[in-house]
């Protein structure tokens, strides 16, 4: 490997896909814990869990999976009122740890996302293209996260595997 | 490959977007009222024009916004000034 | 070996380091830092190559990628065709080839084709062999001519990247220009690129005598390139060429030998803010008989093989030149210690700083060379008086030439910014930008060192000022003195006849001055026709050293400007481009996006028969048994689910939950059908139209609970589906609260069909009662199967009973193993695609991309049912009905059995009045062998089809004409029975 890269294909996260009004899903989910970020494409972290904001009036809420049914009890989701759409998505998404010194080339490689520190700093987070397929890319403290729908899981690795090999 | 502002996740590669054709009237809620003839213009006759016109844009692999630009179709320049020709108008 | 002609000192390669490698297969020799071409001179190998259409032997006339005469093969490990000789570096084992020779430059058996060279003009072939047919021609004519054969095998050492990237600022060139303006941008801390297409930054400053700041100019650029290596907010490629110029400062670059050495050539394509174009200029040629002689060479290449190689092109030289540049070579050659012989200048005058070299070079003003002697190397030119007419022989062995200088506006006329002549110049020099970039130094027409550098600080203080920044004041630097740029057009040396079938205009195409003439002649008087009608420009040179004169020559013909006749259009690429470098990372097993379920790795253990099944999912097709033919083993799997019961992953149909307070009224106006009536739990077939009246899907919505949906489409239309209704709630319904979540990955399926099926499920068993009153046909249930939570649906694609088990994909692959466990007590057989398909043949059910071909509508397919009367509106039902208003026959779908049981008809076969050669009156959407009639079995769109039911059709074949009878679709418990049950 003549990239100094660390690849990690992950195991399932708990993951739950929230849409609706910022204000009511605060309401709904009325735990003083929960923080919302301030940026679009950015992500907050409290107790564990990981909140992205992907898009207008989208959010993805991540934990490990044996987090899963505590995040399930925090978003109440199989009550949550019809206004808001609360849904569970753990198996429909692949994470995978890009970490060391090269990782940002790989990214590059992978995605034509901008992800210079000045414009996609550390608590960044955006879904965008990668490898030619739609996909949410993290920035870390010791490198990347991204994260693509779970049936493209094995031609990510194949892809990740051939650019760095 | 353009260089596509979404207004969510702004300036983006052309491959994170799909093209969702020229921007026309959203479709109406009572279709009674109009005669055969302006719906099947409204369905199958797009503007082609030769300079700026408005489309519609999907940022499918982005944030998943659909938003309507202003495009030139000779030079490509792109804003948002929607001061394009939209079909329908 | 290898010194004949190498200087004693002095170049930028490194002596040290000898390289031996294969040319033409004798052995060479060179340094490290040669090219090909600047190792083989100093070899003094003259003869490298023969021409394109007449085999004349040519040698190398350039130094870089302008290269229009040397084009080599290389073979082994990195098979390559058609590269510039003089863009080869040289590195131990290297094995090149002449392309277009054969065996060798030296004894090219087709060399007799340039004694017929006159007979030969361009469009000859065209014209000659059009009777009876130019194709019976062709296929020999091209192998005659052609360049190097393509690679049969992809390289075998390393691969091919694609990276993406952004700046602020990208400079294209690192020659002084590029070099004076990068410090200045630099220096305001903006996001900077510098690349560059040469071994080594500082462009044709290189090995340069003339003083920057009292110092020589290498160690300006060395101390340039220390200051810019300073700042972390540049970035620099060397060995990369951009070739593109695309919307919005969208640049693609080709990077050769990256440091990392499993790379074969990594692409970048950089979206800049601003892009600095410092691309230099091109020496052109000029035309005069006898003009492509192996030994006649631009006159700055001899310039740059001394002293940048430390190679000396030739022992007796001689210049010809319209223009003062050819001075600055000769002052170099005689720095280096070379004398050159004669410099023949067309001018009358020359300036006398710009003559001035030293005492033993003739200079002949108002000159011209007629024509050139030799053989296989130039020995000697006649040089006429332009005014007396007085000619003379001068002997040589090397002819440098200089017809002016072109700014490399490739890149900014790609951007489409607009060219302008400027007759000073007598050049094509940028004009009005059509895209944020810049042109700066010779790029801009700026000829001279400190023209140059004025201009790139100048323009560099204009990006920052555009750009919103600044940057502390810097100096021009001080150079020594250097005469002013001076041309007089000369576009052509006229000869004895006046038609010039030896002068040629393009090299590599060996198009000469009587085929542009020729083709003025014949009519093509515009640029654009005279490039396609003679080639000229063409090839993997595109003309750079050439194309001027042919603009000159047409403009001479006409008796119109240069600027009127204008230029032929610049496109992409600037050099030739691998397509390794275009797939990128594209390669072998990625070349095509894949999807996987859980379950595809079983599959494959399984022995399961793998492909794509659409929507880039790979599914299993079938899973044949040793001694199995396929359609023994689609038979087999057919008869599992007909008679007792088959499994399959069902996982790639497309699932999305929707919900909102609006959420009823969108599947109201998505669907043809009513689902108002719909109960929780239960679910409702639907057909999805687009506004136009056309079959977008098909698919089965279930109700979850108010205002809260699962609906399912088919797999192959999932993602068209999800954008169209994202589409309808964003722009034309976005007062409406709906919110739609995709969840095909979230749930992985496996259906069980089959008469046995329900059995299978008590084996298996359930918490819920799977009674057939108690869970019916198109209900739902959730609940846990073999103890796992699951979603259990009450469908059918197969027409049998069939369960449809849905759990998060995370046990799909234990449900799965469980099933098969229970299963065998049943003879459960997994069936794959193709026999899914037969099954859903024999019901009559409709398919997307068979029956559903685009222009059927839900009446064609005899689902007139489906079309809700009650609802007022939903889409496309205004269109059908305005369509279906013309009462035109339209093409309806209806079964067909052929009168010979056994046969079967080929899908997409037409069918046409009594099998006449008539337009068809419908087509065969699908034929299969039903192993419920033990027979073969079709469907078909046909015209009136629904009226002729029980009439003959008639298939045409490729062969035959096959007879069939029209059958109701429905060959199969046409009651709907067994799926009920």
């Amino acid at each position: 490997m003549t990239y100094r890269v660390e690849l990690l294909r992950q195991p399932v996260f708990a993951v739950i896909d929230l849409k609706g009004a910022e204000p009511d899903l605060k309401n709904w989910i009325d735990s003083p814990n929960v923080i919302f970020p301030s940026r679009p494409n950015s992500r907050t972290h409290f107790d564990g869990v990981d909140l992205f904001w992907i898009g207008e009036e989208r959010w993805l809420m991540r934990a490990d999976l044996d987090q899963e049914d505590r995040l399930m009890d925090l978003t109440r989701l199989e009550r949550a009122p019809v206004h808001i759409s609360i849904v569970l998505v753990s198996d429909a998404l692949t994470f995978f740890g890009i970490s060391g010194p090269d990782a940002d080339q790989i990214i590059k490689i992978a995605s034509p996302l901008d992800i210079h520190p000045t414009v996609f700093p550390c608590d960044s987070s955006s879904y965008t293209e990668i490898f030619g397929i739609k996909g949410l890319v993290i920035r870390n403290k010791d490198g990347f996260e991204i994260a693509v729908e779970s049936s493209y899981s094995d031609m990510i690795d194949d892809f990740l595997r051939r650019a760095t090999a | 490959m353009l260089n596509i502002p979404c207004p969510y996740c702004g300036n983006r590669n052309e491959s994170e977007f799909i093209h969702g054709g020229p921007a026309k009237a959203a479709r109406p809620e009572d279709l009674a009222e109009i005669p055969d003839a302006d719906w099947v213009h409204y369905l199958t006759v797009p503007r082609n024009v030769v300079g700026p016109i408005n489309e519609f844009w999907w940022h499918v692999k982005g944030c998943g916004k659909w938003f309507t630009l202003t495009r030139n179709t000779l030079t490509h320049e792109i804003n948002d000034s929607g001061q394009g020709c939209t079909d329908g108008d | 070996m290898g010194t004949e002609m190498r200087l004693a000192k002095g170049g930028r390669i490194d002596r040290k380091k000898p390289i031996r490698f294969q040319f033409n297969n004798r052995f060479w020799s060179g340094f490290e830092g040669d090219t090909l071409a600047s190792a083989l001179l100093a070899n003094h190998v003259c003869l490298t190559a023969r021409s394109f259409k007449y085999h004349r032997p040519r040698g190398i006339m350039g130094v870089g990628i302008e290269e229009p005469s040397s084009l080599v093969e290389l073979v082994g490990d990195e098979s390559c065709g058609n590269l510039p000789i003089t863009t080869v570096p040289i590195k131990e084992g290297l094995k090149a080839k002449s392309v277009n020779c054969w065996p060798s430059p030296e004894r090219d058996l087709m060399s007799i084709a340039q004694l017929f060279s006159g007979l030969i003009p361009a469009a000859f072939y065209y014209k000659t062999f059009k009777w009876p047919n130019w194709h019976l021609f062709e296929p020999s004519i091209r192998r005659a001519a052609g360049l190097a054969e393509a690679p049969v095998r992809p390289i075998s050492a390393g691969h091919y990247e694609t990276r993406h990237d952004h700046y602020d600022v990208l400079i294209v060139g690192a020659g002084v220009a590029g070099l004076t303006a990068a410090l200045r941008i630099a220096s305001a801390g903006l996001r900077t690129l510098i690349v560059d297409d040469g071994p080594e930054p500082g462009g044709m400053l290189i090995g340069q005598s003339i003083e920057i700041e009292g110092s020589p100019a290498d160690q300006w650029i060395a101390g340039t390139v220390d200051e810019l290596s300073g700042y972390d907010n540049v970035a620099w490629l060397q060995n990369a060429t951009a070739w593109g110029y695309r919307e919005q400062n969208l640049v693609i670059i080709a990077e050769k030998n990256p440091d990392q050495p499993m790379l074969h050539i990594r692409t970048h394509r950089i979206r800049a803010g601003k892009v600095i174009i410092a691309t230099g200029a091109i020496e052109r040629s000029l035309v005069f008989s006898h003009n492509d002689r192996p030994g006649i060479m631009m006159s700055s290449a001899i310039g740059t093989y001394v002293t940048r190689y430390a190679v000396k092109p030739g022992n007796r030289i001689a210049l010809f030149t319209n223009n003062s540049s050819a001075y600055s070579v000769a002052r170099e050659l005689s720095v280096a210690g070379i004398k050159v012989a004669a410099i023949i200048d067309s001018r009358l005058q020359i300036g006398d700083a710009e003559g001035f070299i030293d005492d033993e070079t003739r200079i002949l003003t108002g000159h011209e060379v007629t024509t050139t002697f030799g053989r296989s190397r130039i020995r000697g030119i006649r040089v006429r008086d332009r005014t007396t007419g007085a000619s003379q022989r001068i002997d040589c062995d090397l002819l440098g030439v200089s017809g002016g200088w072109n700014p490399t506006t490739h890149l900014f006329s790609q951007s489409r910014g607009k060219l302008e002549y400027d007759s000073d110049l007598e050049a094509f020099v940028p004009g009005v930008a059509a895209q944020d970039c810049i042109c700066i130094g010779s790029a801009a027409g700026k000829f001279t060192l400190k023209s140059c550098m004025e201009d790139a600080l100048l323009n560099a203080q204009s990006v920052l000022r555009q750009l919103d920044t600044s940057a502390p004041a810097s100096l021009i630097p001080s150079c020594s003195p250097e005469p002013e740029y001076a041309i007089q057009a000369l576009w052509s040396v006229r000869g004895k006849s006046g038609y010039e079938s030896r002068s040629f205009v393009d090299i590599q195409n060996d198009v000469t001055l009587a085929d542009i003439q020729l083709a003025i002649r014949e009519g093509f008087d515009s640029v654009e026709h005279v490039k396609r009608y003679t080639t000229a420009g063409m090839g993997i040179d595109q003309g750079k050293t050439g194309n001027i004169n042919v603009i000159g020559a047409i403009s001479a013909q006409l008796g119109v400007l240069p600027q009127d006749t204008g230029t032929t259009t610049f496109r992409s690429p600037f050099v030739p481009v691998d397509f390794g470098s275009l797939a990128g990372n594209r390669e072998q097993s990625v070349s095509l996006p894949y999807r996987h379920t859980p379950i595809t790795q079983w599959n494959r253990e399984y022995g399961a028969c793998m492909y794509e099944a659409g929507a880039r999912w790979q599914r299993p097709g079938y899973y044949p048994r040793p001694g199995e033919s396929f359609q023994q083993t689609v038979n087999r799997e057919c008869e599992a689910v007909r008679y007792h019961v088959g499994i399959y992953d069902g996982s790639p149909l497309g699932k999305f939950e929707i919900k909102g307070n609006n959420a009823l009224q969108l599947i109201e106006l998505l669907y043809t059908r009513s689902f108002s009536s719909l109960k929780n739990g239960m679910g409702r077939y639907g057909i999805m139209l687009t506004d136009d009246g056309l079959i977008l899907d098909d698919g089965i919505t279930f109700k979850l609970g108010e205002n809260h949906y699962l609906m399912s489409t088919s797999t192959v239309h999932a993602d068209e589906v999800y954008r169209h209704i994202e589409m309808l709630l964003q722009i034309h319904r976005p007062q409406w609260d709906v919110r739609i979540t995709p969840v095909t990955t979230q749930w992985s399926n496996a259906t069980i069909c089959g008469p046995m099926a329900r059995e299978l499920m008590a084996a298996l068993g359930t918490d819920f009662d799977i009674d057939s009153e108690a869970f019916p046909f198109m209900t739902m249930r959730q609940g846990n199967v073999a103890g796992i939570p699951a979603r259990i649906f009450r469908v059918s694609f197969t027409g049998e009973l069939s369960f449809e088990i849905n759990v998060w994909s995370r046990h799909a692959l234990e449900l799965w193993k469980k099933i098969m466990q229970a299963g065998k007590a049943f003879d459960l057989t997994p069936i794959g695609s193709e026999a899914n398909h037969v099954l859903r043949v024999e019901k009559g059910f409709l398919s997307l991309g068979h029956e559903v071909d685009g222009t059927a509508d839900p009446y064609d397919l005899g689902m007139g049912w489906i079309m809700s009367r009650a609802k007022a509106d939903y889409l496309g039902r205004r269109a059908i009905k305005i369509r279906r208003s013309a009462e035109q026959p339209r093409r309806e779908m209806v079964g067909l059995l052929m009168d010979d049981k056994d046969k079967m008809v080929d899908e997409n076969a037409p069918i046409t009045p009594e099998g006449k050669p008539l337009p068809s009156e419908g087509f065969v959407s699908a034929c299969v062998w039903s192993v419920v009639h033990n027979r073969s079995i079709a469907l078909a769109l046909l015209s009136n089809g629904r009226n002729r039911i029980g009439q003959k059709a008639f298939i045409r074949m490729k062969q035959e004409v096959v007879q069939a009878e029209i059958v109701e679709p429905c060959f199969h418990d046409p009651e709907g029975q067994r799926l009920r049950s």
